[in-house]
């Protein structure tokens, strides 16, 4: 009995001594963001690095200058050969705005590179722009807040590579006045410590990711959805706009909401937002979209 | 040469017809003498040969091929005074003897004798009984509960004081199976995973498999917990009501002329509660309830046949209004059906058939700014099961069983009043077991088993080897070894925080079951008189794992296979149990020290490598070193204390290392936070320890019967333990807020006994 006890206290004592599994050090990285929506201009690049988690953010302090940055149509897709090259130029601290103008074109590949002069660090990413779209005719003018008539959406048929289109719509109020306010949003309103901000991000409310399999496809290939009433957050004049996301956005939104919380992993169990840029994080990622216009009218009680 | 070879034969089978001529037999049922009620696992065998069993899980026994002679027999069970009685066996006597096991009452000081196969109790490899008396007597949070009391054990631990959930040897609740009166239980919990839904008052025994289980179970990697409601008392109506500051319960049993009935209720008594928090503070909810139902009624409709009928019923209900326009609902429960056919055949051949019906539902509906949200979430299993128990000879007990079922699975989520996702899989499930406990001698034991598997979507066929054995050098020590493969077919989905919207899924065709293998070996021994100290060291692999993928956000239009990610895992460790059964003090102290591991793919990367290299790393439940202290002392003849210590090594968590901002998201005016890691849950939260006390008195309630006021403490030095670390991105730089488990809490109960 007592070899056995000792056996088990040496066995014990050279399992816990042994700690494989240890925790890393912060690494600063860098941190690229950039959103090309089809059929409009090249958009800005914002390049900056990470700080320490518990340290004050200032983007002015991370930011990045004095990069080089190029962004490339391919003629193909990735790893194909180069089409076209924008250049960018030092705008403010860490923005970048292109030399010259370009429209960017729905269902194609674009690459950006970033070099570092004196420097051997390389950043570089890719993004197949979605398929453009229509919200088609016959959108209601006006509709009465909560009523039996809610607001339908027909969007022309599209795709995406691989995969169903990945939505996110957003109602965009006109008239952003507290007394505006639908009711949920006016509560919300009400418990809020800053108003001001709070009122602005309402202005600008986005559903989340919305799956294609929602939809109902009609036989001509478009399909027709139902706007919630949970989306609208103001009465009176709203722009709905429906946006369809490439990878790299539908990666990292879906990666970085379960981030913050909201899934069925357990608390405090944290990884990293899923990106697909070499040699930094962040995005390179693009959207198509469509805007109508509608009235919200305040339900007669 | 001839007729030497079938005279040769011809003495043989006169000699081994002359001996089963000769041999007699001793059967029957082991009863509690006051109540009635089966006693499973009781010891019963011959001091002079050296040689027993235990009853099987209906209470029955069998001796067969015995000597005929003069001895004396005796049966033991915990709790129960040694019960002794000499017997004269006549050649090819078949001897019925049902015997009834008197309780120990207070006044006896010291057990007397004791055969050693009564110290050694049920302790089979990975086997752990729950007394069901300790359970009440365990300080608890408001309400006396099976799984809280099972968490005390080694192997065994708790993610965090909100919840009742089994982590077992490394693995998830969802690979042990729970048994109630044989029938799958889905969703075990009361008060989002606060409580589980077994009733003190209503079960007989608990008995945990916590790892190597043996081929009569199969279906999930793990463990198996099976429970059995009482029969009833077959002698006398009885009873007992208690009065709790969560719920109260009531309880009644007893006798008709052919057998015995019980009743068992539960709920939730919050109701007065709320009604005075929502005249001073917002959010509390406008509804909110528990209640469950438990009952039992037996038939002994013939010597050699008992039936019985089980059932149990439970729900929970929530009604939350936040805001003038948003409301959330939630309505979940299970219920439970089984018939139960013993019969026997012989002294030789005992047999068991039931079927059962399980049903889970789980229905949450969310109302936001006129936009509902919901999901109905129905499990129904179907099953019948068929055992048998052979003795062919006295060194073979040779088991082997069917179950065959049924089992649908409904899921139907809607947005907007539009359905958005909708599933209906309906899968047919077989297994057949076979396995053989054979006693060469008074020092070794095989358990050879097999068990068969077939899942009718994906069509998948299973085999699972199964192989046990044991030797004892001496009368006190046990070394035991085990080995075996299991399979799962289902995945849970759930929260850690809140088990309200649990939903199951099963594997398909393009989703394979998950299965992996179990060692287990160790030591049971009794170093002195009056005590026990098991050993025991286990490793456990875990293959294609399928778990919901966290990850999506939305499932519409995609595959079934699609929803799920595939991992892998596996978990070792080492577990003590040090026990002091006798005297006025009883207690134990049990020590774990565990490794648990995933890994799936694209999670926890280096965080440049675009999703590749996926690491291993342990889930937030794995802790290193847990032990718990239980202990009950008599302070006099009314005034018992119970206290219970546990202290465990901080869970991990993932510390977050860097942080940036994404400002420019074309659709929104929000920033967006993000952090960045290095490996996942690579640091601990602090230790974790916290003491609970009882304090009980009995006495007598007026003149109807004894009643018990129990006064509890849990917590007692209120330490603040951290569940987890909250980020709070309102503030720059970033608040880390500390989200804390319970803090001191008293609790009351009055239970009066009629």
């Amino acid at each position: 009995m007592k070899n056995l006890l000792i056996t088990i206290l040496l066995t014990v004592t050279a399992l816990i001594s042994c700690d494989v599994y240890v925790q890393d050090d912060y690494e600063e990285q860098y941190v690229l963001e950039s959103y090309l929506v089809a059929n409009r201009e090249l958009p800005f690049v914002r390049l900056s690095t990470t700080s320490p988690a518990l340290d004050f953010y200032d983007f002015e302090e991370t930011a990045v200058s004095d990069a080089n940055i190029r962004i490339q149509l391919l003629e193909d897709g990735p790893g194909s050969a180069v089409d076209q090259t924008i250049f960018y130029t030092d705008a403010l601290p860490g923005i970048y705005t292109p030399t010259q103008y370009h429209e960017v074109i729905p269902k194609r590949t674009y690459q950006i590179e970033i070099n570092f002069p004196g420097s051997t660090n390389l950043i570089s990413a890719y993004t197949v722009v979605p398929d453009t779209f229509q919200i088609l005719g016959g959108v209601r003018d006006s509709i009465i807040y909560q009523s039996s008539e809610q607001l339908e959406i027909t969007l022309s048929e599209s795709s995406y590579p691989g995969r169903q289109n990945i939505f996110v719509f957003n109602a965009l109020g006109m008239r952003t006045m507290p007394q505006n306010l639908t009711p949920l949003y006016a509560d919300l309103y009400e418990d809020s410590e800053d108003k001001e901000e709070e009122l602005q991000n309402f202005a600008n409310n986005s559903s989340g990711i919305i799956n294609e399999g929602n939809f109902q496809r009609n036989q001509d290939g478009s399909f027709t959805i139902k706007f919630p009433w949970i989306g609208i957050a103001f009465y009176r004049d709203n722009k709905i706009v429906a946006n369809t996301l490439d990878d790299n956005i539908y990666d990292f939104l879906r990666s970085q909401e379960v981030q913050v919380g909201g899934s069925t992993l357990s608390p405090g169990e944290v990884q990293n937002i899923i990106t697909h840029v070499k040699g930094g994080i962040g995005v390179f990622g693009s959207v198509a979209s469509d805007t109508v216009e509608t009235f919200v009218k305040i339900p007669i009680l | 040469m001839r007729q030497l070879t079938l005279l040769f034969f011809i003495f043989i089978w006169m000699g081994t017809s002359l001996a089963v001529a000769q041999s007699a037999s001793i059967s029957g049922y082991i009863t509690d003498s006051q109540t009635g009620e089966t006693l499973i696992s009781a010891n019963i065998g011959f001091q002079e040969l050296n040689k027993g069993t235990s009853s099987n899980t209906l209470g029955y026994y069998s001796l067969p091929n015995l000597e005929p002679g003069t001895y004396s027999i005796f049966s033991s069970y915990v709790g129960y005074r040694a019960f002794r009685e000499d017997i004269i066996l006549e050649p090819g006597q078949n001897l019925r003897l049902d015997i009834e096991l008197v309780p120990e009452s207070i006044e006896l000081e010291e057990i007397e004798v004791r055969s050693r196969a009564e110290q050694e109790e049920q302790k089979n490899i990975g086997t752990a009984q729950i007394n069901t008396e300790l359970v009440k007597e365990l300080p608890s949070v408001f309400e006396a509960d099976v799984f809280r009391s099972i968490q005390l054990l080694p192997g065994v631990k708790a993610a965090s004081d909100f919840s009742s959930g089994l982590y077992i040897r490394g693995g998830s609740p969802d690979q042990t199976l729970i048994l109630l009166d044989r029938t799958t239980v889905y969703n075990p919990s009361h008060f989002f995973g606060f409580f589980s839904t077994f009733n003190p008052d209503a079960i007989k025994d608990v008995r945990l498999y916590k790892g190597g289980y043996p081929a009569e179970y199969g279906g999930r990697l793990g463990s198996v917990l099976t429970i059995y409601n009482k029969d009833g008392n077959r002698n006398e109506t009885a009873g007992s009501a208690t009065v709790g500051l969560l719920a109260s319960r009531f309880s009644i049993e007893g006798p008709y002329s052919k057998g015995s009935w019980m009743l068992a209720a539960r709920r939730s008594t919050l109701e007065p509660l709320l009604a005075g928090l929502r005249q001073s503070i917002d959010n509390v909810p406008s509804k909110f309830y528990f209640y469950d139902f438990n009952g039992k009624v037996n038939l002994d409709a013939t010597k050699n046949d008992k039936l019985s009928l089980a059932f149990y019923a439970g729900k929970d209900r929530v009604t939350f209004p936040f805001g003038s326009d948003a409301e959330f609902n939630l309505n979940y429960g299970n219920q439970t059906l089984s018939g139960n056919w013993t019969h026997i055949f012989s002294e030789n051949l005992f047999s068991n058939f039931v079927f059962t019906g399980s049903r889970y539902f789980n229905f949450p509906k969310f109302d936001i700014g006129g936009t509902p949200f919901t999901r109905e979430n129905n499990i129904y299993d179907f099953s019948v099961k068929a055992d048998l128990e052979y003795l062919p000879g006295n060194n073979h007990q040779i088991k082997t069983g069917v179950w065959a079922g049924i089992f649908t699975f409904r899921l139907q989520d809607s947005f907007d009043n539009q359905d958005n996702f909708r599933s209906r899989i309906q899968n047919q499930y077989a297994s057949f077991y076979v396995q053989d406990e054979y006693r060469p001698s008074n020092r070794w034991i095989f358990t050879p088993g097999i068990r068969f598997n077939y899942f009718s979507d994906g069509e998948y066929i299973r085999v699972e080897p199964r192989f046990s054995m044991e030797f004892r050098p001496t009368d006190r020590i046990r070394l035991q070894a085990a080995y075996g493969r299991y399979n799962q077919f289902l995945t849970l989905i759930s929260n850690e925080a809140f088990s309200g919207f649990d939903v199951w899924l099963t594997s398909a065709e393009g989703v394979s079951p998950s299965y992996g293998d179990q060692f287990v070996v160790g030591a049971k021994t009794i170093p002195f008189t009056g005590y026990g100290l098991d050993i025991e060291f286990y490793y456990r692999s875990m293959k294609d794992l399928f778990e919901l993928d966290p990850f999506l956000p939305d499932v519409s239009g995609l595959l079934y296979e699609d929803l799920f990610r595939i991992g892998e895992g596996y978990a070792y460790g080492m577990e003590i149990f040090f026990e002091k059964r006798q005297g006025d003090f009883t207690g134990f102290i049990g020590y774990t020290l565990g490794y648990t591991w995933r890994k799936f793919p694209g999670f926890n990367t280096e965080i440049t490598q675009d999703g590749q290299t996926a690491r291993f790393y342990p889930p937030k439940y794995d802790r290193r070193h847990d032990v718990n202290v239980v202990g009950t002392y008599q302070l006099s003849d009314k005034w018992k204390a119970t206290a219970s210590f546990n202290f465990a090594t901080g869970q991990s968590y993932t510390k977050v290392l860097g942080r940036y901002l994404q400002f420019d998201l074309p659709w929104t005016n929000d920033t967006r936070n993000a952090f960045t890691v290095g490996k996942v849950n690579a640091s601990r939260l602090p230790n974790y320890h916290r003491m609970d006390v009882s304090f009980s008195r009995t006495g007598r309630f007026f003149k109807i019967g004894e009643s018990e006021l129990q006064l509890q403490l849990i917590n007692v030095y209120s330490r603040r333990n951290t569940w987890f670390y909250n980020y709070d991105f309102s503030e720059n730089p970033v608040v880390v807020d500390e989200v804390n488990l319970l803090p001191i809490l008293p609790s009351i109960s009055y239970t009066v006994k009629f």
